[in-house]
C-alpha cells in the first residue's frame, strides 16, 4: 500500500472516529441530557442529525477497515464518506444561513433571539475535514484509479 | 454440455453470456431492448443476495433478485 | 411559399433527446432518468430556411414491440402521424443498444436521419466513431451533435429538411436468416389478401411483429380476411423462440457493422461510476445513506423554504389588509381580505417548500443517484408487495400527491403501477400541514414535533399498509421484476433541474390557481349567505351544511364546524384552517385560542381530527389526476370511499384511545 493510501486510510478513520463519536454523543445527550460540558461541542440531542453523523462515520470507517484488510476498493467508501461529509455540511449550512435570515427579518414577539452559536452543529463543523479531504485528494478521484 | 446458472449466483467481477430466459413476454422483450440477447456478454459489477448490477454493452443497468434469477447465463469465467 | 414538416424525434431514455429537443424548438421539456416519464407526446415549432417545422418528441423506448404504452405510443405516430422523417438520438457512448432501435425504425419505413449524440463523451471514453462510413453503411445520414452545448443541431435541422423533401430513403432492413425469412415471406402473402391493413402499414413490417408474437399487431389482423391464414401459419411456430432468434440477429448485423466504424480504445478504463455504487448500494450502508440524503432534502424544505414563507405570509397580511381597507363594500372587503387573499395566501405559503423540495430531488435525479436508491429500496419495498419503483412518486407525495401520482405512469406493470396510485394519497402532502400546525401547535405545545412526525409516519404506514391489503386482496399478483438502466453519475446541469422542478412545480400552482381559489371562493359564499347572516355562523348555509353532517362525524368528536371544515377540505387540504378561521369567527392569530376555548374539542378529539385529515379521501386535484391516470371512475370512486372509511375508523380509534390514555 502506497504512503499516500495510508495517509487516506488514517485521515479516514479519524474522520469516521470523529463523526461516530458525535453522532453517538447526540443519542447520548436525548437519552440522558447533557453531561457535562456537551453544549461545547454543540451537540442538541436531535435524533436524526445523530443519525446522519453516524452513517457518515460509518462509511468513512467501513472505507479505512476495508483498506486495512487489504481490500483497495475501501478507498472509495473513504472518498464517498468525505464527499457526504462536505455534502452535509453544506445543508447544515444552509439551514444555518435560512435561520439567520428568518430571525433578522421575520422573528415574531416574544420569539428567542436567534445567535449564531445555536446555529452550529457538528454536521457543520466536522464538514471541516471532508472539505480538507477533497482538496487533498479530490482530482485525484476524478481521474480514477490507474487501469488495471 | 456447459453449465448454466441464473445471473443472480455470480459473484462481482464475474463474465458470463447470456443463455436463455425463464420470462414472461413483457420481460424478456424489456431485456431484449437493453441489450441482453443471447450470448451477449455481461459482466456483474457488483451482486447483493441476489440482486445484481451488470455492465452490458457499454450500459450499467440493475436487476432485482427476482429479474436476475430468470436470466440464465452460460461460459462463466470468474475473475482471478 | 412555406412549406410544412413534421419531425418525428425518437431514441432510448436517458441519452439527452430530451436536451436535443429543447435546443430545437426551445420549449421546456422535463429530462428524467426514469424510462417512461416523458409518456406524454411533446411537441414544439420552429422555423428555419423558409420552412415551417413542427418537431414531435416520442417518448423514450429501447425498442418499438408492443410491451409498453411507451412504444405503443411511438410507432403509432410513426406510422399513422405522418411524419416527414423520424430523427433517431443515439447514444455514441452506447452504439450497440441504440442501433438496436434504428434497425426496428427503419423497418417501418418512414426516411430517418440519425443525430449522433454525446459523441463528446465517447471521446473521452476513448472510442471515435466514423460517423460517415457508419452511415454509407446504414444508407442513413448522420449528424454528429453535443446536446450539451447545442453543436451540431443546425446540421441536423438542415439535414432532416434535405431527407424530408424526399432525398432517396434508406434501404435498411434486417436478414433474418433463411429460417425466418421463408415464414416472413409466407405471411407477407397470407396478408395480401387484407388490402386495409396493407394499405396502411410496411408488409415487412406486419410480417416481422407477427412472428415475435406482438399481440398489438395481432389484433390489427384479427377481424380482417387474412386472418385465418395468418393464425395457421403462425400456430404452427414458437414466437417467443422466433423473437430470440430475430433479437439475435439484428445484434449480429450491428456486430458486423460496428467494428468497421469505432474505433475503441485499449486497455478497460475502471468506472468511476462503478466505485461510487459500490458504497451506494452496499448492502448495510445502501439504506442508511438513502435515508440520511432523504433527512438532508427535507431538512433543506424546512429551513430554507422557512424566511421564503415568512415573507409570503408577511406580504398576503398586508395585501389583504390594503385590499380590505380600500374597498367600500363589506361583502367586497370580506371577500377579498378573507376569501381571497387569506384563502390564496394559505397556500402560496407552501410555494416555497414545496419548489425546494422538488429541486432537491431533480437534482438526485438528474445526477443519478435517484436510480440506484430506487433499487437499493426495491427490497425492501418488495417485501411490502410494492415496486421499486414506487418510491419515487412516494416521494414527491411529500410536496404535493398530484405530480406524485403522474409519477407514477414510469412503473410498466398495470397492477403495480394502479397499487401505487391507490397508496399514494396516504402519504401526507404539505397541504395537509397547515391542519397539523394549528392543532398540534395549539393542542400539543411542547410535544408538536413529534406529532406532527407521528402523522407523517402513520401515512406511511397507512400507504404500505393498503398496499399489502390490496395486493392480497384485490390486486392480487407478484411485484414485477425489477430491470432499470443506471446512467453514469453526472454533475446535475442547471437547466435540465430547473426545468425538471418547474414541471411539477407548476403543477401544484396550477391547482392553487385553480381549484383552491375557486374552492376559497364557494367557502366565502355559502359562510356568507343567505345575507344578513353573521359571516360563518351556524345560520349560514354553511352551518346548515354541518349540522347535517354532524351525526356522521359525531362519533368521532367533531360538531359541525369540523365537519363543515372538512367537507370544505376536500377541494383543497389546504382551506381547513381557512375554514375553521371562517367558522369559529376568528382570524389566524385567535385561532388557537378560539379553539381551546371549545368545549366540544380535547387534545383527543385534535388528535383524531388530525388523523382524519391526514387519511380522508384525496383533494379534488389528486382524485382529478387518479382518473386521468387510472382511466377509471371506479378506481377513482374506490379511492373516496376507502379513504373515507380508513380515516373515520382510525380516526375513531384513535381519539378514544387517546381519550382513555389521557383519562380525558
Amino acid at each position: 500500500m502506497s504512503m499516500n493510501d495510508k495517509i487516506k486510510t488514517i485521515f479516514g478513520a479519524a474522520a469516521g472516529a470523529l463523526y461516530t463519536a458525535s453522532g453517538t454523543l447526540q443519542f447520548v445527550w436525548a437519552i440522558f441530557g447533557s453531561l457535562g460540558g456537551l453544549e461545547v461541542l454543540h451537540i442538541s440531542g436531535d435524533l436524526f442529525n445523530g443519525f446522519v453523523l453516524l452513517v457518515i462515520g460509518a462509511v468513512l470507517l467501513t472505507g479505512a477497515w476495508k483498506v486495512s484488510t487489504g481490500a483497495m476498493e475501501g478507498v472509495s467508501f473513504i472518498y464517498v464518506g468525505l464527499f457526504l461529509s462536505v455534502l452535509f455540511g453544506a445543508v447544515a449550512l444552509c439551514s444555518t444561513v435560512a435561520g439567520a435570515i428568518e430571525a433578522t427579518f421575520f422573528a415574531g414577539e416574544g420569539e428567542s433571539a436567534w445567535s449564531a452559536v445555536d446555529a452550529v452543529s457538528p454536521l457543520l463543523y466536522l464538514a471541516a475535514t471532508g472539505a480538507i479531504g477533497l482538496l487533498a485528494w479530490g482530482r485525484e478521484f476524478f481521474r480514477g484509479p490507474p487501469a488495471s | 454440455m456447459e453449465s448454466v446458472c441464473p445471473l443472480a449466483f455470480l459473484a462481482p467481477g464475474t463474465v458470463a453470456r447470456v443463455a436463455w430466459f425463464r420470462a414472461g413476454k413483457g420481460l424478456q422483450t424489456r431485456l431484449f431492448g437493453m441489450g441482453f440477447c443471447p450470448d451477449v456478454r455481461v459482466k456483474v459489477v457488483s451482486a447483493d443476495r441476489g440482486s445484481v448490477i451488470v455492465s452490458v454493452g457499454g450500459a450499467r443497468y440493475a436487476l432485482s433478485r427476482g429479474a436476475a434469477m430468470r436470466v440464465m447465463v452460460r461460459g462463466i469465467e470468474e475473475s482471478a | 411559399m412555406k412549406r410544412e414538416i413534421r419531425i418525428a424525434l425518437i431514441g432510448n431514455p436517458n441519452i439527452g433527446k430530451t436536451t436535443i429537443f429543447n435546443l430545437l424548438t426551445g420549449s421546456r421539456q422535463h429530462v428524467g432518468n426514469w424510462p417512461g416519464v416523458t409518456v406524454e407526446k411533446k411537441t414544439g415549432r420552429l422555423s428555419r430556411n423558409g420552412y415551417e417545422i413542427e418537431v414531435v418528441d416520442l417518448p423514450g423506448t429501447y425498442s418499438l414491440t408492443a410491451y409498453s404504452p411507451d412504444e405503443i405510443i411511438a410507432r403509432d405516430f410513426i406510422l399513422e402521424g405522418n411524419p416527414d422523417v423520424v430523427v433517431q438520438v443515439v447514444d455514441a457512448t452506447n452504439m450497440e443498444r441504440n442501433l438496436y432501435l434504428t434497425l426496428q425504425v427503419a423497418e417501418l419505413g418512414v426516411p430517418m436521419v440519425i443525430a449522433l449524440n454525446m459523441v463528446d463523451l465517447a471521446r473521452a471514453q476513448g472510442d471515435g466513431i466514423d460517423h460517415e462510413r457508419l452511415s454509407a453503411s446504414l444508407g442513413i445520414p448522420i449528424v454528429p451533435t453535443v446536446g450539451t452545448s447545442g453543436e451540431g443541431v443546425d446540421e441536423l435541422l438542415d439535414a432532416a429538411i434535405r431527407v424530408a423533401e424526399g432525398s432517396p430513403n434508406h434501404k435498411l432492413t434486417v436478414d433474418y436468416g433463411s429460417g425466418v425469412e421463408v415464414m416472413i415471406a409466407r405471411l407477407a402473402d397470407a396478408l395480401t389478401t387484407d388490402t386495409v391493413l396493407v394499405d396502411r402499414y410496411p408488409l415487412r413490417w406486419l410480417a416481422v411483429k407477427l412472428l415475435e408474437g406482438d399481440e398489438n399487431v395481432r389484433a390489427k389482423v384479427c377481424g380482417g380476411p387474412a386472418n385465418g391464414r395468418v393464425e395457421e401459419i403462425l400456430s404452427s411456430i414458437d414466437t417467443d423462440d422466433c423473437e430470440a432468434r430475430m433479437a439475435d440477429k439484428r445484434y449480429e448485423k450491428i456486430a458486423t457493422i460496428l467494428p468497421g466504424v469505432r474505433k475503441t480504445s485499449t486497455g478497460q478504463r475502471v468506472n468511476l461510476s462503478d466505485l461510487v455504487d459500490s458504497v451506494v448500494t452496499n448492502r448495510y450502508l445502501g439504506i442508511p445513506i438513502f435515508l440520511a440524503l432523504m433527512w438532508g432534502a427535507f431538512e433543506l424544505t424546512f429551513t430554507v423554504g422557512a424566511p421564503f414563507a415568512a415573507a409570503i405570509e408577511a406580504g398576503t397580511a398586508h395585501l389583504a389588509e390594503l385590499a380590505a381597507g380600500s374597498v367600500e363594500s363589506t361583502y367586497l372587503a370580506s371577500l377579498l381580505g378573507d376569501g381571497i387573499i387569506g384563502g390564496l395566501g394559505a397556500v402560496l405559503v407552501f410555494l416555497p417548500n414545496i419548489f425546494i423540495l422538488f429541486l432537491v430531488l431533480a437534482i438526485l435525479e438528474d445526477s443519478g443517484y435517484l436510480a440506484r436508491a430506487a433499487f437499493v429500496m426495491d427490497r425492501p419495498l418488495y417485501a411490502l408487495g410494492l415496486p421499486g419503483k414506487a418510491f419515487i412518486p412516494m416521494l414527491i407525495g411529500f410536496g404535493c400527491n398530484v405530480p406524485a401520482i403522474m409519477a407514477a405512469r414510469s412503473i410498466e406493470n398495470e397492477n403495480d403501477r394502479l397499487l401505487t396510485i391507490l397508496a399514494n394519497p396516504f402519504v401526507s402532502c404539505s397541504a395537509r400541514l397547515p391542519v397539523y400546525i394549528l392543532l398540534a401547535g395549539t393542542f400539543f405545545p411542547e410535544h408538536a414535533g413529534s406529532v406532527v412526525f407521528f402523522l407523517y409516519v402513520l401515512g406511511i404506514a397507512v400507504a404500505i399498509g393498503s398496499a399489502k391489503l390490496f395486493r392480497s386482496t384485490i390486486l392480487p399478483g407478484e411485484v414485477s421484476p425489477f430491470v432499470m438502466e443506471m446512467p453514469p453519475y453526472h454533475l446535475p446541469t442547471v437547466k435540465t433541474t430547473l426545468i425538471c422542478t418547474w414541471s411539477r412545480g407548476s403543477m401544484y400552482l396550477r391547482k392553487a390557481g385553480t381549484i383552491i381559489f375557486g374552492g376559497v371562493v364557494i367557502v366565502w359564499l355559502l359562510a356568507s349567505f343567505p345575507p344578513g347572516v353573521e359571516y360563518g355562523s351556524a345560520g349560514s348555509l354553511a352551518g346548515t351544511i354541518g349540522h347535517l353532517m354532524e351525526p356522521l362525524v359525531a362519533p368521532l368528536g367533531f360538531d359541525w364546524k369540523i365537519a363543515v371544515a372538512l367537507i370544505f377540505g376536500f377541494i383543497a387540504k389546504e382551506i381547513v384552517v381557512g375554514s375553521l378561521g371562517t367558522l369559529y369567527g376568528t382570524g389566524e392569530e385567535t385561532l388557537p385560542a378560539a379553539l381551546l376555548a371549545d368545549p366540544a374539542l380535547s387534545a383527543a378529539t385534535a388528535l383524531a381530527l388530525m388523523v382524519f385529515a391526514l387519511l380522508y379521501t384525496p383533494c379534488a386535484a389528486a382524485l382529478g389526476v387518479i382518473r386521468k391516470e387510472t382511466g377509471s371512475w371506479k378506481w377513482t370512486g374506490f379511492s373516496v370511499a376507502y379513504g373515507l372509511t380508513v380515516a373515520w375508523v382510525l380516526a375513531f380509534v384513535v381519539g378514544h384511545v387517546a381519550a382513555f390514555v389521557w383519562g380525558a
